[in-house]
Formats: C-alpha cells, structure tokens, sequence
C-alpha cells in the first residue's frame, strides 16, 4: 500500500517536473523563432439555462491567411476548389450568420478574423481598409426578448431589425476581431494584413505563405447548471449603483420615490473592446449630470415631498440583470438566514461592521430602505448620445399610452423642451416616441423589471430614436474626437430637460404653469465625464476615484464580464464614487485625506468609516449610496459559496472561466516541400547507412579491425 | 500534415548515427553498456551546466556565455570519464571480444563518444523535434552533425589524454572545435544572410577535419 501511494506521489510529481520543464522549453527554446504571438482580441463562450452562445474550438485552428473585402470575393472563396484550410479575415458587416455558417460548411475555413477597423497598408494617405459601416449590430432583431416584460406578448415590436443575429449563435470555431487600439493590437492588425496581401500577392500558390494559428479552448458545455457544476463557468454580472441625496430614506417614511435610471454597460460580440458609447454610458452620463444639476438646487431636494433615487444599472444586456436583480431584492422580504461577525469563505465582508449580512451574502442590506411600493414615476435614459449633423429629437417611450399619469410626464417633458435644447435642439426637441401614431411600447429598458412588479408605475424611457436602435450592442458604437463636441451638447440638452422634469416633479409642480426652474445642467462637467470614459482614461477625475491605481490605461472596456463581490468593475467604481460624493451629507470635517490618510475621518475602506457611511476618495461620507449586485435572477448563490440555477426560465447567463486565448503568426511551407523534407531525411539515414558500411569495409581492408 | 516534416527532421538528425550504432555497436553488448555509461556522464555534464544557468539569473540570456560554460563542463566530463574507464581498461579489455586487438582503446572511445553525441542529440533537439508537429518548419542537420562530431571528439580526446606522452594539440583541437562548432550555431538567429547555412558549412568542415585526424590516430595505432 505504501508503496503504492509512494508510487503516485513520484509519478505526480515528474508529470508536474515534466510539465515545468516542457514549458520552460517551449517558451524559452524555439518558439520565438518559429511564430510570432500576437494578442488576441477574442469571441468567448456564455452559457444560459437553454441556449449556447459565442465561440470556442477545442484544438487550435490554423491556416493560411485571406482576405475576402467584399461579398462577391467570399462567395468566390466559398465556390472555389482551394485545397487547405484557410483563415477568413472578414470586414464586421459580412459577418451575417449565414456567410460563417456557409463557411464552415465548405471545410476551407478554419477559423474567422472579423475586420473592424483600420487602415490600409497600402494606401499613402491610410484610409480606412474598409467603409466604416453606418449602422451595424451584431445583436438579434429583437435583443433580450426572452426575459423582458413582453416576453409572453403574441405580437411584439422587434427594435433592432438590423441586427446580424450572430450574438446569440454558438460557433465551434474561433473568431477573433482585428481592431487596433493600442500597441499590441495594432501590432497583431499590421502582421495580419500584411500577411493576407502576401499571400494576396502570391496567388496562395507560390509557398511559403503567411499563415496564424487561433486558440480559443474553452471548456464551458452544455447549459449553465452543467457548467456552474463542474466549476468551468461563473455568472456573468457586476455592481449596480444606486444613491439618493435623501441620506435618511426608510422604508416608513412615507414619501414617493422617483426613480432615475441608466444602464452603465453594453456588450459586443467582442467584450474587451466594447465602447458602447450611446447604448451604455451616454445614459449614465446624462444621469450624472442629473444628480449634479439637482445637488444645486437652492432649497435641498431631500426636503422636496418625494425621494430622488438613482440608479445605474450593470450587466443590463444579460437578460437586464442588474435591474431585475434590484427590483426582487427590493420587492421581496428580506430575510437573513445566517449572520458571522467574521468574514466566511462564502462571503468575504465584514457583516458585522457593515451591517450586511452572511447567507444570503450582503455587504450591507441598505436596500431595503427602499420601499417598491412607495415608488411614484421612473424618468429612464436610454441611449442619449444623438450622434450626426441631423436636427436634435429625443422621443419619450411608455408602456400603456393610456396611462394618464404616463400622459403626464410626456406632456411634462415636451412642454420643458419647448424653449428648445442648447445647440441644435429645436423648439420642442423632446417628443412622445407615439407621435406617428405607431404603439411600439418600450424599447429594451431597465423600467420593464419594475413594471413587472407593478404594471402601473409612471415611467417614461428617453431616447434619440423613435423606432429603431442604431449600432446596438455593436463594436461600432464608438467614438473619435470630433464626436465629443457635438455629443456633449446632445446629452446636455436632454439632461438639462430632464432635470427640470424631475426638479418639478418632486415638488408635483410638473405640469403647473410658469415655474422658474434655477437649475442647469453642467455642460463643462458633461464634456469632462465623456472625455474621461472615451478618449482619455488618465484623466484627473477617474485617477482621483480610482486612487491612482490604475493610471495610464488604454482603454476601459464597458462591458459586464465575470461577477466577483468584492471588485466591482472600474466603470461601476466610477460612477459609484461620483454620485456618492454628490449626495453626500456636506461635513464639517475639512481633513486632506489624500495627503494624511491618518486624519481624522479618513479611511482606506468602508470599514474605517462609521455605521452608514462610505470611504470615498480616502475621506468618510454620510451618503447613501451602495453597490448592488447584479447577476441573473435565475442565478444564486448557495450557502457554501456556489452558484446554482434556481429558475431556468430567466435569466442565467454564465460564461467560461478556463479561457486560452492566443494566436500565432508564422510562415508555411508547401506540403510539396514537406515531402522534400521528409525524401531528405531518408535519403540522409540511407546515405548514413551506406557510409557506415564503406568506413566500417575500408577500416577492415587497410587497419585490420572487426 | 507536418508529421511529414518530424519524420523528415527526426530521419535527418538520428538517422546516420542510428545506422552507425545498429552496424557496429548493437551486437556487442559490452559495448552497448559503455554507450549507455557516456551518455550518463553527458547527462551529469548538463545538468550542472543547466544549474549554472538557473542560478546565474542575469547571464540566462546571454546565450554565449551559456554556451561557453556548458562546452567547458562538457569537456571536463568527457576528462573524468576517460580517468574512469583507463581506470577500468585493463577489465574491459579482458572482457571484450578480441583482447588482443590494438583497437580496442579505439572503439572504447568511438562507442563512448557515440553515447555523448547520442544524448545531446536527443536533449537538445527533442523539444525543438516535437514542437515541430506544431504547423511550423525547421532544420535538423546540425543536430546530426553534432552527433558524428561527438565520435570524433571523443576518440580524440581518448588519444590525447593517453599517457605515458599526452598529446595536448589533440585536446586543444576538441575544447576549440566543440567552443567553435557551438558558437557557430549562433549564426542561425543572427540576421547574416543564410547564416544557418554557412553554420552548417563550419561545421561540417570541422566535422571532416576531425574525423581525418581520427583516422590518423587509428592508423598510428595500426602502425
């Protein structure tokens, strides 16, 4: 028996001294030589309870680089009788699920390289290598349709119908993007192109040509429970925020509650070069400089009649997690199973000193100061960016237009728009999304998980379309520099209504006649939010609430990934220190916290800060404002720690932690010169042999030797 | 489709040594043995040479003084397993088939160095030969020339290290050409235009070199 077990151990540990050692070689050794890495920006795999989406490919694929601009070249590509396999650089507009599924039939194709930007190599003025598409969305025509409010509905409007469909395909090869945005991307893009115009150049006859090698090995399979179980997925989420300047709201108080509300993330086909500029942080800006205007009003809105609650909500492109998520927390009862002083495996928070609680896990339980009842209207950003030249329009979407308390609020916002918007909004600039006459109900929206609780809440969406989404979910819904002028002005005049709406609101002034309003929204304050999310991520105001961390960054990609507790993502951190100073209690306490982080009222995290307040930016603050978490409502957490699938019908997304992205770059020789190879290496043995045998005969004639 | 190309590659590096110890050595078993012993000392020859280099951090990159360190070990040990076997000569000669051959010094050293160019062979060039089923290409020659090298270094070696007179020229001649052959391989990462060719050039003309003077010593014995 011992021996055996012995045995074991040594044979473990070679297997483990082997394991070492091979990839010590195999990095050190050859590989530079022969390829070149290059970085990947990959298409990875999610997981629901019923479907399968995204790519991945047990073996690495490789093949022989080809670029195929337009349709007629692919079909040319799909059509011929090429031998070998190929990799199809693809621009992103071709990318229909039809052309990947026609190329993976024809078994030329091994993998796909989507083309989303860049320049063209050979052009002296580098132009673009393709025309930047207007409007482009990999998502479906009818995006998040199984788990919004009308999911039961007979008829539905479809608001995307543009979409490519390939969001919520599965696809048994690797798809990688080409989208130089920083040095090693536009490394990888450069050898890539230039390797397709190599081979362009020889005909793909004439070898060597250039070809890569994609990895993209993921062991995510079958359905979310399945996965969750054998540990190769976690759920897909992040931290919602939500803050009111009403520090002392409870459940008892009585008082209406106004809801303002963003989504703060998107997603893309491409997660980690997502931008999702209008879908995404054009609402939670326009939020922000909400919050700001009425931080300034001259009598505080916590004295108003209602509560102004914001929320911004993450992961709202899976099945609206963030907002579904907080509406049952707030909605249900609340009960704390398990309550340890000291932080568990489960869940690592100071329960004790922070109030939360243990199972379910809560680093505070604050949101149940929040009454669902006493909810009185919902003032929603959609996408708010209005990109283009075009007259500024920004149209006002409700569920049941027979609402006369939704008829109010749209009234409400057209009459305040009727001064017109600063810059380009006309007289009248914000209008009710109804007015051709079509009934379209809400777009996709975080109001729709409230309304499923109770079907007559007030709530109006705004948003600068009417009847379809432009660039949704989409790598395009981007930014260049010369957007940021014209984009701040858009998302100032909307916020800037929007404000006033909600000034009036909270004092049931909306449609009285003749207020004067004293507030206004910050436009420098807007343009400085923009810059810092899009074009400039050191910029003073992020590094200030990030501590200086994470200066220096490239870029911060505006998706929802993998859900952790205790690290909310940089763009929930964000928002979440912003609103959270702004509606702060002002102190009396004037101490530099972030020159003496030993002053009095000063803290590294919440739990140096009193019962109730928050560590913002080093110094304690009285402000009510929190995390929450967002993951599927069909996910939760068990009392050890994991996560299971307690209703398949919604919303379960999970995706694959064990991830081995790469790619490779390098040269292939013919299979005419492998042979060679091959003919030389036995011809060499022969001639060894024959040599052999001469030495072996001359040595015995002349020198006498057996 | 690039089993092809390992199967190339191994044949051309493996493949004469192979058909040289299949012809010569595999029927003598106590030659086998002898084989096996020098490839051990070989092994041991690396394995400080390899200590070295995870100690020394800084000189890891630096791939000349690796090498220069790594030749000098080699030849150390090449010294220490010659003492050993003059040690175990006279037994050997006793057991071997033909005691009284004037050659058996000779093949002692001809099997001995097989055995060293045997193992390095397959040290140096395994990984390289395995990653090759990967999708690229690479060259084998110089792995197979290595090999054959070894045979004549050692059966140099054995002559000048021999007392009662040494013969310091031969020794000298095996520590430069073994310094000169591998830094020679220096040129396959070099940008020099067909640098991996004229590599393998040097070091073929080495490798006739020394296998000429190899000869001459067995004529020597002969005379």
């Amino acid at each position: 028996m011992y021996i055996n077990t012995l045995l074991k151990r040594l044979l473990l540990l070679s297997l483990l001294v082997y394991q070492v050692l091979s990839i010590d070689l195999a990095d050190e050794a050859l590989e530079p030589y022969i390829y070149d890495k290059l970085s990947p920006i990959a298409c990875s795999r999610s997981l629901n309870s019923t479907s399968v989406i995204g790519c991945q490919s047990l073996t690495s694929r490789n093949g022989i680089l080809i670029l195929t601009k337009t349709q007629e070249s692919l079909d040319d590509f799909i059509s011929s009788k090429r031998k070998g396999k190929y990799i199809v650089i693809l621009p992103y507009e071709l990318m229909t699920n039809k052309n990947l599924r026609l190329l993976e039939s024809s078994g030329k194709m091994s993998s796909v390289l989507a083309l989303i930007n860049g320049t063209d190599p050979n052009s002296p003025d580098s132009s673009p290598i393709i025309p930047r598409p207007i409007d482009l969305s990999p998502d479906e025509k009818c995006p998040n349709c199984q788990f919004d409010l009308y999911r039961n509905d007979q008829s539905r409007y479809h608001w995307n119908p543009k979409g490519l469909e390939i969001l919520q395909e599965s696809y048994e090869f690797p798809i990688f993007a080409l989208y130089p945005y920083d040095n090693s991307s536009t490394i990888t893009y450069e050898e890539i192109i230039k390797g397709a115009n190599f081979n362009e150049k020889n005909a793909f006859e004439n070898f060597p040509l250039k070809a890569a090698e994609l990895k993209s090995i993921m062991f995510a399979a079958i359905d979310a429970s399945t996965c969750l179980r054998r540990n190769w997925c976690y759920p897909i989420g992040g931290h919602s925020v939500y803050s009111t300047p009403s520090v002392d709201i409870n459940e008892n108080d009585g008082k209406p509650i106004i809801v303002v509300s963003a989504a703060m993330d998107s997603k893309s086909l491409f997660q980690d070069i997502t931008f999702g500029l209008n879908n995404g942080i054009s609402g939670s800006i326009a939020l922000l400089a909400i919050a700001d205007a009425l931080q300034k009003s001259p009598t505080p809105v916590k004295d108003y009649k209602k509560h102004i609650l914001f929320t911004l909500f993450s992961g709202e492109s899976w099945g609206y997690s963030g907002s579904q998520r907080f509406v049952k927390d707030i909605f249900e009862p609340f009960e704390c199973k398990q309550n340890s002083t000291i932080p568990t495996v489960s869940c690592g928070f100071d329960t004790g000193r922070l109030g939360g609680c243990t199972f379910p896990c809560f680093e505070d339980i604050d949101f149940k100061r929040i009454n669902f009842n006493q909810i009185d209207s919902i003032f929603e950003l959609s996408s708010v960016a209005a990109k283009g030249e075009q007259e500024l329009k920004y149209f006002v979407h409700v569920d049941d237009e027979n609402n006369i308390k939704n008829k109010l609020l749209v009234q409400g916002l057209g009459k305040l728009s009727a001064g017109g918007g600063t810059g380009k909004g006309g007289a009248g600039f914000v209008r009710s999304a109804s007015e051709d006459g079509i009934i379209r109900k809400l777009p996709p929206s975080s109001s729709m998980a409230f309304l499923e609780k109770n079907r007559n809440i007030p709530s109006v969406v705004i948003s600068d379309f009417q009847a379809s989404l432009s660039n949704y979910n989409s790598e395009y819904d981007d930014i260049n520099d010369l957007d940021v002028q014209s984009i701040t002005t858009s998302i100032c005049s909307i916020a800037n209504v929007m404000s006033h709406a909600i000034w009036l609101h909270a004092q049931d002034l909306l449609n009285s006649a003749n207020v004067n309003v004293p507030i206004a929204v910050n436009c420098t304050l807007v343009e400085e939010i923009l810059n810092c999310l899009t074009v400039n991520y050191s910029c003073p105001l992020l590094n200030s609430f990030y501590n200086d961390s994470v200066s220096g960054l490239d870029r911060i990609a505006h998706s929802t990934r993998m859900f952790q507790y205790s690290s909310p993502s940089l763009l929930s951190l964000f928002h979440y220190n912003f609103l959270g100073k702004l509606n702060a209690v002002p102190s009396d306490l004037n101490t530099d916290c972030v020159n003496n982080i030993d002053g009095v009222g000063c803290c590294d995290s919440n739990v140096d800060c009193k019962f109730g307040e928050i560590c913002i930016n080093y110094s304690c603050m009285n402000s009510f404002t929190r995390f929450h978490h967002s993951y599927g409502i069909g996910l939760e957490f068990n009392d050890e720690g994991n996560v299971i699938v307690v209703d398949p019908e919604k919303a379960t997304w999970v995706e694959s932690i064990s991830v081995d992205y790469s790619i490779r770059f390098f040269t292939i020789t013919s299979v005419g010169s492998q042979i060679v190879e091959l003919i030389f290496g036995i011809l060499f043995t022969a001639f060894g042999v024959i040599g052999a045998l001469l030495v072996k005969s001359y040595l015995r004639k002349t020198l006498k030797i057996d | 489709m690039t089993l092809l190309t390992f199967f190339g590659c191994a044949l051309t590096a493996y493949g004469p040594p192979l058909a040289i110890f299949f012809l010569t050595i595999a029927k003598d078993a106590q030659l086998v043995i002898l084989m096996v012993s020098s490839a051990f000392f070989w092994l041991i020859s690396i394995l400080a040479a390899s200590s070295i280099w995870f100690i020394a951090k800084p000189a890891r990159t630096e791939n000349a003084i690796t090498i220069l360190y790594s030749v000098l070990l080699q030849e150390l040990f090449r010294w220490l397993f010659y003492k050993l076997i003059s040690r175990a000569e006279s037994g050997l000669i006793l057991a071997s088939s033909n005691p009284t051959s004037p050659y058996n010094r000779s093949s002692f050293a001809f099997v001995s160095g097989l055995g060293f160019g045997f193992m390095s062979g397959l040290v140096t060039y395994i990984t390289l030969l395995v990653s090759s089923i990967g999708p690229g290409v690479i060259t084998s020659i110089t792995t197979c020339i290595f090999i054959l090298l070894h045979i004549t270094w050692m059966m140099l070696a054995f002559e000048g290290f021999s007392c009662p007179k040494r013969k310091f020229y031969y020794i000298i001649w095996v520590v430069l050409s073994h310094l000169g052959a591998s830094y020679v391989t220096l040129l396959n990462e070099s940008k020099i235009g067909f640098g991996c060719i004229i590599g393998i050039l040097i070091n073929m003309v080495i490798l006739i070199v020394s296998a000429v003077a190899s000869l001459m010593t067995l004529k020597k014995v002969h005379k």
